[in-house]
């Protein structure tokens, strides 16, 4: 079994200037993982599905022989009565049985970090010698597995920026980091996302949503263009109990 | 291992009713259920969540679905999805029966105790009158023919609706069901389609059918802003609109009494109740409060984290009840694998199921049984049947079993993207998915032709899953600016979403895949499943009106719409046909008791029943169908019929 441990200094740094790379607009500000507790919820969620590997390794034998554990005596003869084929098979990858990295590989979440982070260190390491580098372009390139400095490999990078996009994005939206409430809930109230773990509602905040939503698009409808572009500085209020900052404007949207 | 009276397999709506109205009866009963029971730290201190170190390790993998973080990723986004399949298993797909089948991942209901009934999304139907009649309804209209001719075999259902009325009220007790009878009838009363058919022959039932009297059990769920926005859409086409009856115990309430409820369906019932049911409610059920729902927003797919069952579904009722009752026992991680038949009596004496509670070490288990009752969802019944009996699977001597599946168009529907403005505005958050709906489009009219042909349910619906939809926008290769822009955009969004009544093709069936087998080497289901020319002009007849439902948001600057069609590889929750039932063996697999013609104490009480899909959530109709079998089983065996006796020599 593959177990996983703890990503080391360069791997973390390397990894959340990535991932503040892609998630960041053009011409704005940056947003910090570091902040939000995204490499150490990671490596939590590595260190949870280690046990993966383990099931792969059995699925890999159930591939081999198929039919070993079927329940059913005689099964060859059982198969040929029914007008079944004689060679049985066992999928695990089209089914979706487990992780896969790109379209067939089936690989727990812990070894594929394992094989692609060195990679990508080395990739970044010759990147980041090369005059002009940009993280968000590097971090582009690579999702397109287009990237001079990633080593000719059988691993493509764009698999690894999406897996680790991915995760990253469990980590900033799924409420479980291990930080603060507000923190852990940052990303979402930026985007408006109101649901939050423990809310509670009674048909009167429903009853007010939809009264100011009456009301929004009231005023919308005489709003000039302009202004409906503009995100506003508060939504409704719902329940200041469970947490909800209001929205800041767009302006500073994803600066935390 | 003793013999028990029933064993069923399955512990959904169908199976977890009938379990609990067969032992309630008196009777030994063995549920046996494929997954586990992923909602137990409701019930189980020591797997409480902690909210003081949130996301703290999962003290085991069998709390991958955890209700208490409401971990959305593990809920919706990752794969596989064990909360809906077992480790290890898999259905196959082709389009249509001259392919070869691929493994998907898709084409499961559940794989939990209370199964479909737990994750499902509450939207809480009764089927209308019309959908018992519909071969006769296009025999009259003319178009039996055409739709012959492209390949549907459109059956009446060999029951009539004022058959499951009164199985219909209880059911809704059972489910909780909040909403206003009222509006709901008269959305349906003043549709173009009944003011065009009502006052045909065929159409005219008693009022009570088409209109019931017996109010929903709790008050309708409250409206909100995407429910707001989409019913100002409907009226901008004409089409009525309702509140979408919920199955829910309603928000702001003081807790819900089933047995209440039941008293009050009792009541309505009348004077010619079956034996089961007349006696006092106080003798039927529980004093069980459940809880009100808190509107909390992680519904469809989750399990409800209320511990006293806010959401409906039978692990919240039936199960709860069951497990009351000292002649009932529930088994959960049985993978059932064989309906065993004796040839020589041509009846079954029990099932075989691997018992997988360590998956590593299945262990085959036999529990012999006075009757079978199958419960596990269309594709997986008709899997077990097939794997069951002669070669040609049990009850399948005219080869209609898992024939005529239908599985509604789902992804058919438009969205609405509002301005910036609107960002945090619909409070998608606020209650579950769903919540006006409108049964205009349930018959759509085809100008060029003059005929009107099945459509669906129109149901509002926020987005309330940003995670998944940023996992989508991710694989669909979005960063940057572009993936910000569609996270930003995603709660500014509402959707309408059509319940598409597909309809049964021979073609369109499971079977078994002739190759690919799971883990312990059971052949897999192969699911044959294309669209046909009715399926079509469902798209064709429903989308303009559907993006002229956003008529009023359009007018605004920067509002962005975007319509779908339906996906025919969109498998999963609804499942019906398979094991049709009929008076004719030759065209059906089950009698009207939903009984195998062929075999005397075999059951299937799930979605398979259905010989047309309806374009509307079948879950009421599974759970009011499963208590009127098991009153009719409780009703003969009280009468001393020998229902083990073969049918035919």
């Amino acid at each position: 079994m593959t177990s996983f441990t703890r990503f080391d200094a360069e791997q973390s740094a390397l990894l959340e200037e990535i991932g503040e790379a892609l998630l960041r607009r053009q011409n704005g500000a940056p947003l910090s993982l570091r902040e939000l507790g995204a490499i150490p919820f990671l490596e939590r969620l590595l260190a949870e599905t280690s046990g993966d590997a383990d099931l792969i390794a059995h699925f890999e034998k159930v591939v081999q022989d198929p039919l070993r554990s079927c329940p059913i005596q005689e099964v060859r003869d059982w198969r040929a009565r029914r007008g079944l084929d004689p060679e049985a098979k066992f999928d695990i990858v089209t089914s979706e049985n487990l992780m896969r990295a790109g379209e067939d590989q089936p690989i727990s979440r812990a070894v594929f970090y394992v094989e692609y982070i060195p990679l990508l260190v080395q990739a970044a390491r010759a990147a980041k010698k090369a005059p002009g580098y940009d993280s968000a372009i590097f971090a582009k390139e690579l999702s397109k597995n287009e990237s001079k400095f990633w080593p000719s490999s059988s691993q493509k990078s764009a698999f690894l920026i999406k897996r680790l996009l991915e995760d990253l994005l469990y980590a900033l939206m799924g409420m479980q980091n291990p930080i603060d409430e507000t923190r852990r809930s940052a990303f979402l109230t930026k985007l408006g996302e109101l649901r939050r773990v423990g809310n509670k509602f009674e048909p009167r905040h429903a009853e007010a949503a939809v009264d100011a939503f009456r009301k929004a698009l009231d005023e919308a409808s005489q709003s000039p263009r302009e202004e409906l572009e503009e995100v506003p500085l508060s939504v409704p209020e719902v329940s200041l109990s469970i947490g909800n900052p209001p929205l800041t404007t767009k302006r500073e949207h994803l600066d935390l | 291992m003793e013999t028990t009276d029933f064993v069923v397999v399955g512990s959904s709506g169908g199976g977890g009713t009938i379990a609990w109205l067969l032992a309630k009866a008196g009777y030994k009963v063995v549920v046996l259920e494929l997954g586990t029971d992923w909602a137990r730290p409701l019930e189980d201190e020591t797997l409480r969540y902690d909210p003081d170190r949130p996301g703290k390790p999962l003290p085991n993998e069998d709390l991958r679905y955890n209700p208490l973080p409401h971990d959305e990723y593990r809920f919706r986004v990752e794969r596989p999805e064990w909360k809906r399949r077992p480790r290890g298993d898999y259905n196959t797909y082709r389009s249509n029966e001259f392919e070869k089948a691929s493994p998907f991942g898709a084409g499961w209901t559940a794989s939990m105790l209370g199964g479909g009934s737990v994750i499902w999304g509450a939207w809480c139907f009764r089927a209308l009158p019309i959908d018992f009649r519909l071969a006769t309804h296009f025999k009259e209209t003319g178009q039996a023919e055409i739709l012959r001719n492209e390949g549907y075999t459109i059956p009446d259902w060999p029951i009539a609706y004022s058959e499951m009325e009164p199985f219909y009220n209880v059911a809704e007790t059972l489910l909780a069901v909040s909403g206003n009878r009222e509006p709901l009838n008269e959305a349906i009363r003043q549709t173009r389609w009944f003011e065009r058919f009502g006052g045909m022959p065929h159409f005219q039932q008693s009022a009570t059918e088409w209109f019931p009297r017996f109010p929903f059990p709790c008050p309708e769920y409250p409206l909100t802003p995407a429910g707001f926005a989409v019913e100002r859409g409907f009226r901008e086409i004409n089409w009525k609109s309702a509140r979408l009856p919920s199955g829910m115990v309603a928000p702001g309430s003081s807790g819900y009494s089933t047995r209440e409820a039941i008293g009050k369906a009792l009541d309505q019932w009348g004077a010619d109740r079956p034996e089961f049911w007349d006696r006092s409610a106080d003798t039927i059920w529980s004093d069980r409060i459940r809880d009100a729902c808190n509107m909390c927003g992680f519904c469809g797919e989750y399990l409800c984290w209320g511990k006293n069952g806010p959401k409906s579904g039978s692990r919240a009722s039936s199960l709860k009840e069951l497990r009351d009752l000292p002649n009932a026992e529930v088994v959960t991680n049985a993978k059932a694998y064989e309906v065993v038949y004796d040839e020589r009596t041509r009846r079954a004496t029990g099932v075989r199921y691997l018992d997988i509670s360590d998956p590593d070490r299945p262990r085959a288990v036999f529990q012999p049984a006075r009757f079978v009752i199958v419960s596990c969802g269309a594709v997986q019944s008709a899997r077990l049947l097939r794997m069951s009996g002669p070669p040609a699977g049990l009850g399948n001597r005219y080869d209609q079993l898992g024939r005529y599946i239908t599985f509604h168009l789902f992804g058919l529907g438009t969205a609405c993207t509002l301005p910036p403005k609107f960002q945090g505005a619909l409070h998608g958050h606020l209650g579950h998915t769903g919540n006006v709906v409108s049964f205009d489009p349930y018959f759509l009219e085809d100008k060029e032709t003059g005929f009107w042909w099945k459509g669906a349910t129109a149901v509002s619906a926020a987005k309330k899953n940003p995670l998944e939809n940023a996992t989508g926008a991710v694989r669909k290769d979005l960063i940057h600016d572009g993936l910000l822009d569609n996270l930003e955009a995603y709660n500014r969004t509402m959707e309408i979403r059509l319940t598409g009544d597909d309809l049964p093709m021979a073609s369109n069936r499971v079977d078994l895949d002739p190759s690919h087998v799971d883990e312990y080497g059971l052949p897999v289901a192969r699911i044959t499943r294309g669209f046909g020319p009715a399926e079509r002009r469902m798209f064709k007849l429903s989308l303009k009106a559907l993006e002229d439902v956003w008529r009023p948001y359009t007018a605004l600057p920067l509002t962005k719409t975007k319509s779908s069609e339906g996906n025919p590889t969109l498998i999963g929750d609804h499942q019906m046909g398979t094991c049709r039932m009929g008076d004719d063996p030759t065209q059906s697999v089950l009698d009207r008791f939903c009984r195998l013609h062929e075999l005397p104490n075999v059951f299937v009480v799930d979605s398979s029943f259905m010989p047309t899909g309806l374009g509307l959530n079948p879950m009421v109709t599974v759970v009011a169908n499963a208590l009127r079998v098991g009153t009719w089983l409780v009703e003969e065996l009280k009468k001393g019929n020998d229902l083990e006796r073969p049918l035919r020599p």
